[in-house]
């Protein structure tokens, strides 16, 4: 037990685990984007008069949420090829966690979808507004502002799971965190830093997007 | 026959086995105020959102302003318009409702402003002026910046109505515009109403208040299990019931 503990090799280091941090970051956000548009086209079909559309988007929501990131990221970056679909790490890692969230938005938007009362729409109808004129100018920013609080969350949670990512060789946190510990065996400074940069990540993204949320709320 | 507003013949409808309209029709004129009254249960809602088409009907017709809403013959067959021409239809008509639903995320401006700028593809410019003009006209001339959440139900429901009221609606429709409200605040939205009706709007009314009815109406409608059971003048329906189930309904209503 005589470890003694050692920062320097993480201060030596700093850049790079701000750099994964960031394309951590980076990588949660434009999921987030992408996912919330496919999450958007699942919620207004999940909940549609077509029982075509709502049964192809209920298999997509069971399918992709019962299936660990893990093997959607393993899948799509091994798999694919196989069948001619190649990608760079960073793009397939974001293709996968983008399908992934996107079934979880999806259950975040149908839900905010019924609480929308069904008179809002009906009143859209009386002054003579079409079902996608609705859905534009009414429904969705409805939406959009009701499930910020889910939504925001989401993205926290998204952007720990970047640290899979680690997996297939994209340089993020968890990658730079590991690269230290086996250069320098550093274990307990690696993992302690990446830690804590973690923690007050979240943190910070938490205060932020409760500021957008509040931002962006109906008045009341 | 040019003055005729609206004309409903012969009206079925049915949810399921459940008719809820057995052959209801009834006309208003330019500038007539028709109130119906009746039961819950009776079929006024319904009638109400059958001319403005946010509920389908199985036979009858309904004509407003000299056009058949909804359906059309082709073939002898009596087939649905287009979801495009419902649309178009339903402008014909301005629906007050209940529970008020605005658009929560809209100005009281916007909320008026919104569909003269998509549905009529008035400027911005001139479709705030047209929701400035009508905010004025029901009393809420410095509430355009308000969230619907910032007023009082009442102003929520004058809102309403301007909205419905300034897309230039042929006839307005209100479903029990006052139900939902305290008793305080009906006033200022049946006093809105009545200067509608001094004006020459063209009105069809679904209410409770029976004493409202009585002044502002010129024909009432007393709806009983899907058919009209009674119409006539105020005096008529109010002094002097013939149908036994109007005498009772109104003895147990507040006057």
């Amino acid at each position: 037990m005589d470890y003694s503990v050692n920062y320097d090799v993480i201060w030596r280091n700093l850049h790079n685990l701000f750099y994964g941090l960031g394309l951590g970051l980076y990588m949660a956000l434009v999921s987030v984007a992408l996912g919330s548009l496919i999450g958007l086209v699942l919620a207004f079909s999940l909940v549609s008069k077509r029982k075509l559309f709502r049964v192809l988007s209920g298999i997509y929501v069971a399918v992709i949420r019962n299936i660990p990131l893990m093997i959607i990221i393993l899948f799509i970056y091994f798999g694919l090829p196989d069948v001619g679909l190649t990608f760079a790490e960073q793009p397939s890692f974001i293709f996968a966690l983008t399908i992934y969230t996107g079934a979880y938005i999806a259950e975040v938007f149908r839900g905010g979808l019924l609480a929308i009362p069904k008179g809002v729409g009906e009143a859209g109808m009386a002054v003579g507004m079409s079902n996608f004129q609705i859905n534009i100018f009414i429904k969705i920013p409805i939406l959009i502002r009701s499930v910020m609080p889910a939504l925001s969350n989401n993205y926290i949670s998204l952007f720990k799971d970047t640290s899979v990512a680690a997996i297939v060789a994209v340089p993020e946190l968890t990658f730079q965190t590991r690269k230290i510990n086996t250069d320098t065996f550093r274990t307990i400074e690696a993992w302690s830093s990446a830690s804590v940069l973690y923690v007050v990540a979240c943190l910070l993204i938490a205060i932020l997007l409760r500021r957008v949320e509040r931002r962006v709320a109906i008045p009341k | 026959m040019t003055n005729r507003v609206l004309e409903i013949s012969n009206l079925h409808k049915s949810y399921g086995d459940h008719e809820v309209l057995k052959g209801v029709s009834t006309e208003l004129d330019k500038g007539d105020v028709v109130s119906i009254i009746g039961a819950s249960g009776s079929g006024k809602t319904t009638l109400l959102r059958c001319v403005n088409l946010l509920e389908d009907f199985q036979d009858g017709s309904i004509n407003i302003d000299g056009t058949q809403v909804g359906y059309q013959e082709s073939k002898g067959k009596r087939v649905k318009v287009s979801n495009k021409q419902v649309t178009k239809d339903r402008a014909l008509t301005g629906m007050v409702f209940q529970s008020f639903n605005l658009f929560p995320h809209l100005s009281a401006t916007e909320n008026i402003s919104l569909a003269l700028r998509k549905v009529q593809k008035k400027s911005a410019s001139d479709a705030k002026e047209i929701a400035q003009h009508w905010l004025e006209r029901v009393g809420l001339p410095d509430r355009g910046h308000s969230f619907p959440g910032q007023l009082s139900g009442g102003q929520q429901q004058r809102v309403a109505i301007a909205r419905a009221i300034a897309m230039n609606p042929k006839i307005m429709l209100f479903d029990e515009v006052t139900s939902a409200l305290d008793p305080e605040l009906i006033n200022e939205v049946l006093d809105v109403i009545k200067s509608l009706a001094v004006e020459g709007m063209t009105m069809l009314i679904v209410t409770h208040e029976m004493r409202f009815a009585y002044e502002v109406s010129k024909k009432v409608i007393f709806m009983n299990e899907g058919v009209i059971a009674a119409q006539g003048t105020p005096d008529e329906i109010f002094k002097n019931p013939s149908n036994e189930r109007l005498s009772t309904f109104l003895k147990n209503t507040r006057f």
